[in-house]
């Protein structure tokens, strides 16, 4: 059978990373197929390439056989695309019904489709009070009744519940016996299994490998981690006792994570991004008060105190979004005082120089430097400058070039005193880095690991 | 047509809304006189005593209104809070004595707005204009009541306030300028100013937001009730409230110059001088037989051009 949609040779380049190196990819009418691959894999690129969000580097995309250019979302919607993600285009505070309408969607072709779907839609529902498997569930009556004969679905799967991730899978199987071409991003291989008619697998920007029913899980997940060895890194040569530990901590994602840090220890929390990291992070620096559980610091418990308590024991915290951390409106120098004392403008000037962080000015508006460099400005101030006693920081290397990263690691083997918890996203950078690992899945910790690290062991408990 | 943040903001975009407020003014002024000679002197004739005395009033305002901004707070309600000082000083026995007065009293008129920002999260540009209009009522409730002047037969208007020498008004305007300015040199100040990026980040310094607000939007209130209380003082005669004459529209003059200044204690003090002159030109104006709602009109044609001066701070416009 012809593919309805086929992209060939792909390529997408970011400053300092090549996304997509030559990927090729097709999707047929009637049928699922799975875009396997961990985080950086460059499933979602190739995603918003075939949404029109960005145009391909190189490469050619082929919809029904013909060659098209496909140039901006409202481009692809017209051609029959449409985009299930993680993030619903839906007004929360109107009801489904007048979110319908705003779509310019007829409610009873909405509703007769659901049907078909066998989904109830709860039109005089507000959007806010539905469960997020129910939004979901919105936005696909959306796409069909905007014709849509091609449905990519990012990651659908990330932040429902294991009932709603069931319920999901059949309208997906549903969807594929009503002729539409689905393609399913995911990174569990037991969900693209159970869902996909064929499954590709990409890693580090390159296809590895199609695979066909009947799949074989073993093989699956060799070719989303290959290549994935333990080289020999300096580990932390002294652990000392445990000087950081949350017991049983418990936010809105987060439900009864239990971390320990032990003196000179990297820890790396692992775990595909929606899963709750970000919150077990907030939760750990004591900037986010939890509802249950203990945080103790040094034997002593700080649970509930407040975030300028766990500043002054030496907590310092990276969040991974920068906007918290940093005023972008003030000067490079005001957000450096947040934490500076006096001498500012020398330490400054100092860590401008060890950091390499490019400014013109000390004076210029901190969202006038790029990415990276609004990074550096915050590890020279929370790590270089403060010295801390215990890090948390949420995927502190996203986005930096190598060096940076490799800076950043030895910046944290030299200024924390303590030690320290990382939120990562990339296994390989979890073994290499890491003096211990905790897998974070659905906001629980699935798994926990010390060396010598077993990689497969490590990703069957990222994919489950 | 869409606005991109620039990477290097240049301040000489403030001087581009001034000169396009200066070309405005002129322009309306021209329009309104139609003569050229009656112009000229509409905009050269110049009363410096009267043109200091409001200079003074509108730069203690205006960095009420900066105080206020600088922090993405929305003080709007400058008028009443300068209403509220000026009550406070008519029943003050002295100058020092009336300033403390229209301190206290101003502070406490803008506990109520910071209670609800504080407590339940409602915006403070609402509460605060909202406490302009009841300031008009209780300013009246008090001309007529309490603060009424019985010797005034058959005129109701309030007991005189203190007088203020023009000299200790201006020596109060340049404290009350050193005061922000230095101010803005701690970390107070410093924490002030980061609670326009959000509460967040003021969370993340290890400070509590809820009292950054309180204390920001109390001393923006603080220093509108000093201008009311400073007008008042400062007048050669007629040192009361009537009923009539209730408002006497500072606190827009003030937020104006905050504007076109760039939220600057100086560009706002700066610009104060220049909110005066338009309200000597509006002046003139009605000197000459013009209404006298021209002098709002002018100021808020400057008040437009301070807005559009900060957006052309921040942003360039791309026309695809």
């Amino acid at each position: 059978m012809e593919p309805l949609l086929s992209a060939v040779g792909i390529r997408k380049v970011f400053p300092g990373v090549v996304a997509l190196d030559g990927v090729s990819f097709d999707v047929r009418r009637g049928e699922v197929h799975g875009l396997l691959g961990e985080n950086g894999a460059g499933k979602s690129t190739l995603i918003a390439i075939l949404y029109g969000v960005y145009m391909p580097d190189g490469g050619e995309i082929y919809i029904n056989g013909r060659r098209t250019l496909i140039k901006s979302p409202r481009h692809a919607a017209g051609l029959g695309i449409s985009v299930i993600s993680q993030h619903f285009a839906l007004v929360d505070t109107l009801t489904v019904e007048e979110n319908l309408k705003l779509s310019g969607i007829d409610v009873e072709t909405a509703v007769k489709i659901g049907r078909e779907l066998g989904v109830e839609i709860p039109l005089d529902k507000y959007v806010g009070e539905l469960a997020v498997g129910e939004k979901q569930r919105v936005e696909i009556v959306k796409a069909l009744a905007r014709n849509s004969e091609i449905l990519l679905m990012d990651e659908p799967t990330a932040l429902l519940s294991p009932k709603e991730v069931k319920a999901l899978l059949s309208i997906v199987r549903r969807l594929a016996e009503m002729g539409k071409a689905v393609v399913f991003v995911t990174h569990k291989i037991r969900e693209a299994v159970e869902a996909a008619d064929r499954i590709t697998v990409l890693r580090r920007g390159r296809r590895v490998g199609t695979y066909e029913r009947p799949f074989d899980e073993g093989v699956l997940l060799e070719a989303m981690f290959q290549g994935v060895v333990q080289r020999r890194v300096s580990k932390s040569s002294s652990i000392g006792d445990v000087i950081y530990r949350a017991e049983d901590l418990s936010g809105e994602r987060v439900r009864r994570a239990t971390v320990e840090v032990r003196r000179g220890e990297l820890v790396a929390v692992l775990g595909v991004a929606g899963n709750g990291q970000e919150e077990l992070m907030a939760l750990l620096s004591g900037f986010k008060k939890p509802r249950g559980g203990r945080l103790i610091i040094n034997g002593e418990d700080v649970t509930g105190r407040p975030f300028s308590e766990f500043l002054r024991r030496g907590v310092a915290y990276l969040p991974e979004d920068r906007g918290r951390a940093l005023a972008k409106e003030l000067s490079v120098l005001d957000n450096f005082k947040i934490r500076c004392i006096q001498d500012c403008m020398e330490k400054l000037a100092k860590a401008k120089e060890v950091l390499d962080i490019d400014f013109p000015s000390p004076f210029t508006r901190a969202a006038a430097l790029s990415g990276g460099n609004q990074q550096k400005l915050l590890l020279a101030r929370e790590l270089w400058l403060v010295k801390p006693y215990v890090l948390v920081a949420s995927y502190p290397t996203r986005g930096l070039d190598v060096d940076t990263a490799e800076r950043f690691y030895a910046l944290v083997k030299s200024a924390v005193k303590g030690g320290a918890v990382v939120s990562m996203e990339d296994v390989e950078e979890a073994v290499e880095r890491a003096d211990r690992i905790y897998v974070i899945s659905r906001g629980e910790i699935a798994a926990s690991f010390t060396p010598p690290f077993d990689v497969d062991e490590i990703a069957e408990a990222m994919t489950t | 047509m869409r606005l991109v943040q620039r990477q290097s903001p240049s301040p000489l975009h403030y001087a581009t809304a001034f000169l396009g407020s200066l070309a405005t003014v002129i322009l309306i002024v021209f329009a309104l006189t139609g003569d050229l000679a009656v112009t000229a002197r509409a905009l050269a004739t110049v009363d410096a005593g009267y043109l200091f005395r409001v200079f003074v009033v509108i730069g203690v305002v205006s960095l009420s209104g900066v105080v206020s901004y600088r922090a993405g707070l929305w003080n709007i309600g400058q008028e009443g809070q300068a209403i509220v000082g000026a009550l406070a000083a008519i029943s003050a026995d002295n100058a020092a004595g009336a300033v403390m007065s229209a301190a206290l009293a101003a502070a406490g008129w803008t506990l109520i707005p910071v209670a609800l920002r504080v407590a339940l999260g409602v915006n403070e540009a609402v509460t605060t204009f909202l406490m302009s209009l009841a300031a008009v009522s209780a300013a009246r409730y008090f001309v007529e009541g309490p603060l009424k002047d019985p010797a005034k037969k058959g005129f109701i208007a309030t007991v005189e306030a203190p007088y203020m020498e023009p000299v200790l008004a201006a020596v109060l305007l340049a404290g009350v300028l050193a005061g922000v300015v230095l101010l803005y040199r701690t970390r107070v100040g410093l924490t002030m100013r980061l609670l326009s990026s959000g509460e967040e980040v003021v969370r993340y310094a290890g400070k509590q937001p809820k009292l950054y607000i309180a204390a920001t939007l109390g001393l923006s209130g603080i220093l509108a009730g000093i201008g009311g209380a400073v007008e008042i003082m400062t007048r050669d005669a007629g040192r009361y409230m009537t009923l009539q004459q209730v408002s006497t529209g500072f606190g827009l003059y003030g937020i104006s110059a905050a504007w076109l200044g760039g939220l600057h204690p100086l560009g706002a003090t700066a610009a104060s001088l220049y909110i005066a002159w338009l309200y000597q030109v509006a002046v003139n104006l009605k000197v000459a037989g013009l209404p006298a709602l021209v002098a709002n009109a002018l100021v808020g044609t400057a008040m437009a051009w301070g807005l559009a001066g900060y957006v052309m701070y921040k942003y360039k416009v791309v026309w695809r």
